[in-house]
C-alpha cells in the first residue's frame, strides 16, 4: 500500500491557484489593528489603575477573532487568503502579549531565558549558569537565535525577543494552517482550525512569552507538516527530500526544549504503532523516529542530564497528588485560582469559561464522528482525535493543584488535535441543520470566539491579564518598582554575588542586578526568609555560600506572576520580625528601601 | 535546414531551466547582510536591522529549502514557512558548531558561517536548475483596499503610541526612597546614598554615625529617579558606621549599618 493510503490518506495539495477573486484580508487587517488598539487602550487603563479595561480587552479580542472567524467559515476564500489570514490573527493576538508588557519581559521563565540570553550576548558561549531555572541553559536554541538577532541586527536583547516569538508566532500559524489543510484535504477546516487553536488556554499569554516552548511549538508543527507531506510523497526521491527536512527541522528542536522534542518522537513512534497495526510495518517513518530518537537521547546523555532531576519531580508530584485527590487524602484545586489558591475570576467569565468548554467538547465530539465515518484510514487524523479525547480527559486534572500545571502544560500539544477536530466537528454539526449559510457562519464565529474566551479565562489569573505599572513617568523621568532599583545597586556596588532572596526578587536580581539569586524551597530560601528566628538557617546560608540576603517585607514578592510592578493602594506585608532576624552584629544591612532590605551576611558562616 | 529551429532543439531550448536570479539575490542578500552588520553604525540601526536580520530568519533557509525542491514542488506558502524554519534551525545548529569548535558566538564569525551556508545552498540550488526568476512586483490596490491597509496602519500606529509610551502612576502608588552605604574604595572612608523612586521632588537629611560622632548631610532635594551620594572619611579602623534617612520620603527605611571590621566589598561613590 502506498503511502499515499497509509500516514497520509489525503491527496496532497494543489500547486498556486491562479489570482483569486478580490479577498477580504484587507478588511481583516484592519479590523484585527482595530482591535489592537483597543487592547491598547485597555492596558492603559490598567497601567494607571482606572476602571473599564476588561470591556474593552474583550471588545478587542472580538475585533480580532470573529472577522476572520466569519471569513474562514466562507467557503468562498483561497487558500492564499487563509493561510495569510491565520498568520495575521497570530500576530494580532501576539501583539495583546507585547501590548501587556511593552517595556520589559514579566513572566516568571522569561527571566530565565533572559539571562541566559544575556549570557550568550556578553561571553560568547553557551551552556552558561541560571540559577533560576537550571535545565534552560541546557537548551540553548531559542536565546542562540535571539542572540543571533541581536548582534547581527544591533538591537537590544528584549527586542530580539519581541522579533523572534512574532517570527515564531508566524511559523505556528502558518504550519498549522498547511497541515490542516493536508490531513484534512480542506482549507476550509484548516482555516477554521488554525483559529480554534488559538483558544488553548496558554495561547494568548504563555505560549507568547520568551521561553523556549514558544520556539520549540512552532518548530514542532512544522515538523508534522513536514511529516504529512513526506507521507503524501509517492517518488522515492521526493520522499527522501522530504525526510531531510523533517531531520533538520527535528534536530533543532531537540536543543530548543524537552518536552516538544519527546512530544514529537512520541508521536512519531505513536505513529508507527498505528501505522503498523492498520496497514502492517512498512511505509511508517520507523526510520525517521529512531533517528529522533537518538538525537534526543543523546542530547540528554551528553548536554543535558539534569531534564530527568526537572522533569521528573514534576510528574511523580502530579501523580502522587492525583492519587491523594482520588482518595480523599488531598484537597482539590480552587479553579481559576491563581499562584496563592485565592480565586479572583469574575463568576460571569467563570461560566463563560465553562460554557466555552463544553461546547469546545461538544465540537470534538462532532469530530470524532465525522473522522470516524469519514477519516478512519488515515492513521495521523486517527491519531490527531485521539490527542483530542486525552485532552478532555486531562480536564479533570485541573482539580488538583500539582497535576494543574501539568495539564496545562500538555494541553498546547493535545490542542493539535482538538483544533482540527472541533474544527471538522464545527463544520459538520453546523451543516446539519438547514439554515442559510450566512447564519451558520456567524454561530460559528460566536462559538469560536466563545471558546477563545474560555481558554484566555482558564489560562491566566483575570487581574493579571491586563498591563500593570512597570515603567511609570514622574518628574519628567520614568521610574520602575523598587526591586529594580535594588537589583541595579547590588550590581553596581556588590559586584555579582550568590543571593538568597524571595521568588520574584531573585528573578529582577538575576536579570537587572546580574547576581547568581536563588529563590524557592531547594534550597529552602523561602523558608529561611519568612522564618522568624535566624539560628537555625546558619547552615543554610553556609552550605550554599550566600554572602547577600535581600528581604522583601511584600507577600507580592512571593508570587511570580504578579511581583515585579509598582504597589498601590494596599500591600500585603509579612511581619517585621521576618526580616528583622538579620538585624544581628554579624550581618551588615547595606541597603533599605521601606519593604527590602539587602544584607551582607558572610559574617553569619 | 537554418530556418527556424528543429523541433526537437526547440523542445530542448524551452526546457532550459530558469535563470537563478532569486538564489542569485539571496546570496547578494547574505553578504550585504554581513556587511550592513559590520559596518553600519549606530544610527543607522533600523536600516541594519532590515539588512541583517534576513541572514538569520530567512535567507539560509530559502537557500536549502531550493536545494531540496524544485520551485514547482511547493507553494508559496509552504516555500515562505520552510525558509524561515530552516533558517532558525541553521541559526541554532551554527551556534552549535561554533560551540563545539570552540569559536566565540561574535558577530563576524557567526554572520560568516550564515552567509556560508546560504551562499553554499544557493550554488548548489542553482547547480541543480531550481532556480526562479523573481516576479515582477505588482501591486494593484482598489481604492477600498487601499484606504483599509492606511486605516490599519494608523490604527497600529496609535496602538503602539499608547502601548510604547510611559504613563503616570496609578492614584495611591507607593513611591520609594532608598538609603545605602558601602566602603569606598581608598579606604577611610564610606560612600553613602540616596535614591528616589517617589513621584514627585522630596527633601531628605542624612546623619551618619561613627564612633558616636554624629555628621548631618543635607537637606538633599531629589526629584523622582535622582539619586545623591557622598564620600565620608571616618577615619582610620574601619568602625562601625550606621546612617539615618529622615524626610517625607524615609517613611519605612531602616537606618543602615556598616559594622567593624567591614567585610564588604569597596565600592565607588
Amino acid at each position: 500500500m502506498s503511502a499515499a493510503t497509509t500516514v497520509a490518506s489525503t491527496p496532497p495539495a494543489p500547486a498556486d491557484p491562479p489570482a483569486p477573486a478580490r479577498g477580504m484580508l484587507h478588511w481583516i487587517i484592519l479590523s484585527a489593528c482595530g482591535g489592537l488598539a483597543l487592547v491598547a487602550g485597555a492596558d492603559a487603563l490598567s497601567r494607571t489603575g482606572q476602571r473599564g479595561g476588561d470591556v474593552l480587552f474583550w471588545l478587542g479580542c472580538a475585533l480580532i477573532i470573529v472577522p476572520a472567524a466569519l471569513r474562514m467559515f466562507d467557503r468562498r476564500p483561497s487558500s492564499t487568503e487563509r493561510a495569510a489570514t491565520v498568520v495575521v490573527i497570530g500576530l494580532a493576538l501576539y501583539g495583546v502579549k507585547v501590548l501587556r508588557d511593552p517595556f520589559a519581559f514579566t513572566y516568571a521563565d522569561e527571566f530565565a531565558h533572559f539571562h541566559n540570553l544575556q549570557s550568550i550576548l556578553s561571553t560568547g558561549r553557551l551552556f552558561g549558569s541560571n540559577s533560576i531555572l537550571p535545565i534552560t541553559a541546557r537548551y540553548p536554541g531559542l536565546e542562540s537565535v535571539a542572540a543571533a538577532l541581536a548582534r547581527l541586527g544591533g538591537i537590544s536583547p528584549f527586542s530580539a525577543g519581541i522579533v523572534l516569538i512574532a517570527v515564531a508566532r508566524v511559523v505556528l500559524m502558518l504550519a498549522l494552517y498547511l497541515f490542516f489543510e493536508r490531513v484534512s484535504g480542506s482549507g476550509r477546516a484548516a482555516g477554521l482550525g488554525a483559529l480554534v487553536f488559538t483558544a488553548t488556554p496558554n495561547f494568548l499569554l504563555w505560549l507568547s512569552q520568551f521561553s523556549y516552548e514558544s520556539l520549540a511549538l512552532p518548530l514542532g508543527a512544522v515538523a508534522l507538516f513536514t511529516l504529512m507531506c513526506w507521507g503524501q510523497a509517492t517518488a522515492r526521491s521526493t520522499r527522501r527530500r522530504w525526510t531531510i527536512t523533517l531531520l533538520l527541522v527535528g534536530i533543532a528542536i531537540v536543543p530548543t526544549h524537552h518536552v516538544t522534542a519527546y512530544a514529537l518522537v512520541a508521536f512519531l513512534l505513536g505513529l508507527c504503532l498505528l501505522h503498523r497495526q492498520m496497514y502492517g510495518r512498512r511505509e511508517a517513518p520507523w526510520a525517521l523516529t529512531a533517528l529522533l530518537g537518538v538525537f534526543a537521547i543523546s542530547w540528554f546523555i551528553f548536554a543535558a542530564t539534569g531534564t530527568l532531576g526537572y522533569l521528573g519531580p514534576v510528574l511523580t508530584k502530579a501523580f502522587n497528588q492525583v492519587v491523594s485527590t482520588l482518595n480523599g487524602q488531598a484537597s482539590t484545586r480552587v479553579l481559576f485560582a491563581n499562584q496563592g489558591g485565592a480565586e479572583q475570576t469574575p463568576r460571569p467569565e467563570e461560566a463563560l469559561a465553562i460554557a466555552g468548554i463544553l461546547a469546545l467538547i461538544l465540537a470534538i465530539a462532532g469530530g470524532v464522528r465525522v473522522v470516524w465515518r469519514q477519516g478512519r484510514s488515515s492513521p495521523l487524523l486517527l491519531l490527531l482525535v485521539t490527542a483530542a479525547v486525552v485532552y478532555v480527559g486531562t480536564l479533570p486534572l485541573r482539580f488538583v493543584p500539582a497535576a494543574w500545571e501539568t495539564a496545562a502544560r500538555t494541553g498546547e500539544f493535545l490542542f493539535v488535535g482538538v483544533a482540527l477536530t472541533a474544527a471538522l466537528g464545527l463544520m459538520w454539526l453546523l451543516g446539519r441543520a438547514g439554515r442559510p449559510v450566512r447564519f451558520r457562519a456567524q454561530i460559528a464565529a460566536a462559538a469560536i470566539m466563545f471558546v477563545f474566551a474560555s481558554g484566555v479565562i482558564a489560562g491566566w489569573p483575570a487581574t493579571l491579564r491586563l498591563a500593570l505599572p512597570l515603567v511609570v513617568r514622574a518628574g519628567g523621568r520614568t521610574l520602575q518598582p523598587p526591586e529594580y532599583m535594588a537589583a541595579r545597586w547590588m550590581g553596581a556596588h556588590l559586584g555579582t554575588q550568590r543571593v538568597a532572596a524571595a521568588d520574584s526578587d531573585a528573578r529582577v536580581a538575576v536579570d537587572y542586578g546580574h547576581q547568581v539569586a536563588i529563590a524557592g524551597s531547594n534550597p529552602d530560601v523561602s523558608g529561611m526568609l519568612s522564618a522568624r528566628t535566624l539560628a537555625p538557617w546558619r547552615p543554610l546560608l553556609r552550605q550554599n555560600r550566600f554572602t547577600v540576603v535581600e528581604t522583601d517585607r511584600r507577600v507580592v514578592s512571593t508570587d511570580v506572576i504578579a511581583g515585579y510592578f509598582f504597589n498601590f493602594g494596599s500591600v500585603s506585608l509579612t511581619a517585621p520580625v521576618e526580616t528583622g532576624k538579620f538585624n544581628v552584629a554579624a550581618a551588615d544591612l547595606l541597603y533599605s528601601s521601606g519593604y527590602i532590605n539587602i544584607y551582607w551576611v558572610r559574617g553569619l558562616w | 535546414m537554418v530556418r527556424g529551429l528543429r523541433r526537437s532543439d526547440r523542445g530542448l531550448r524551452d526546457a532550459s531551466p530558469a535563470p537563478p536570479a532569486d538564489l542569485v539575490l539571496a546570496g547578494a542578500l547574505a553578504l550585504l547582510a554581513v556587511l550592513a552588520a559590520e559596518a553600519l553604525p549606530g544610527s543607522l540601526l533600523l536600516l541594519r536591522a532590515l539588512l541583517a536580520l534576513p541572514l538569520a530568519l530567512a535567507l539560509p533557509g530559502y537557500a536549502v529549502t531550493a536545494v531540496l525542491f524544485a520551485p514547482e514542488e511547493l507553494r508559496t506558502a509552504e516555500r515562505l514557512l520552510l525558509s524561515i524554519a530552516l533558517s532558525i534551525a541553521a541559526t541554532i545548529l551554527s551556534a552549535l558548531l561554533l560551540a563545539v569548535l570552540g569559536v566565540h558566538l561574535d558577530l563576524l564569525p557567526w554572520s560568516l558561517v550564515l552567509a556560508a551556508v546560504t551562499l553554499a545552498a544557493a550554488a548548489v540550488a542553482a547547480a541543480r536548475g531550481h532556480g526562479r526568476s523573481l516576479p515582477r512586483p505588482r501591486v494593484a490596490l482598489r481604492a477600498s483596499e487601499a484606504g483599509a491597509l492606511i486605516g490599519a496602519a494608523l490604527l497600529l500606529s496609535a496602538a503602539g503610541a499608547v502601548g510604547f509610551t510611559p504613563l503616570s502612576a496609578p492614584r495611591g502608588t507607593h513611591g520609594q526612597t532608598a538609603l545605602w552605604i558601602a566602603p569606598a574604595r581608598g579606604g577611610a572612608a564610606v560612600c553613602v546614598g540616596i535614591s528616589s523612586d517617589q513621584l514627585r521632588t522630596t527633601s531628605y537629611a542624612l546623619a551618619l554615625s561613627v564612633r558616636n560622632v554624629r555628621i548631618s548631610i543635607g537637606p538633599v532635594r531629589l526629584r523622582p529617579g535622582a539619586t545623591f551620594s557622598r564620600r565620608v572619611a571616618v577615619g582610620p579602623g574601619r568602625p562601625t558606621v550606621s546612617a539615618r534617612l529622615s524626610g517625607a520620603g524615609a517613611a519605612g527605611v531602616t537606618p543602615v549599618v556598616l559594622h567593624s571590621p567591614w567585610r564588604v566589598p569597596a565600592s565607588g561613590c
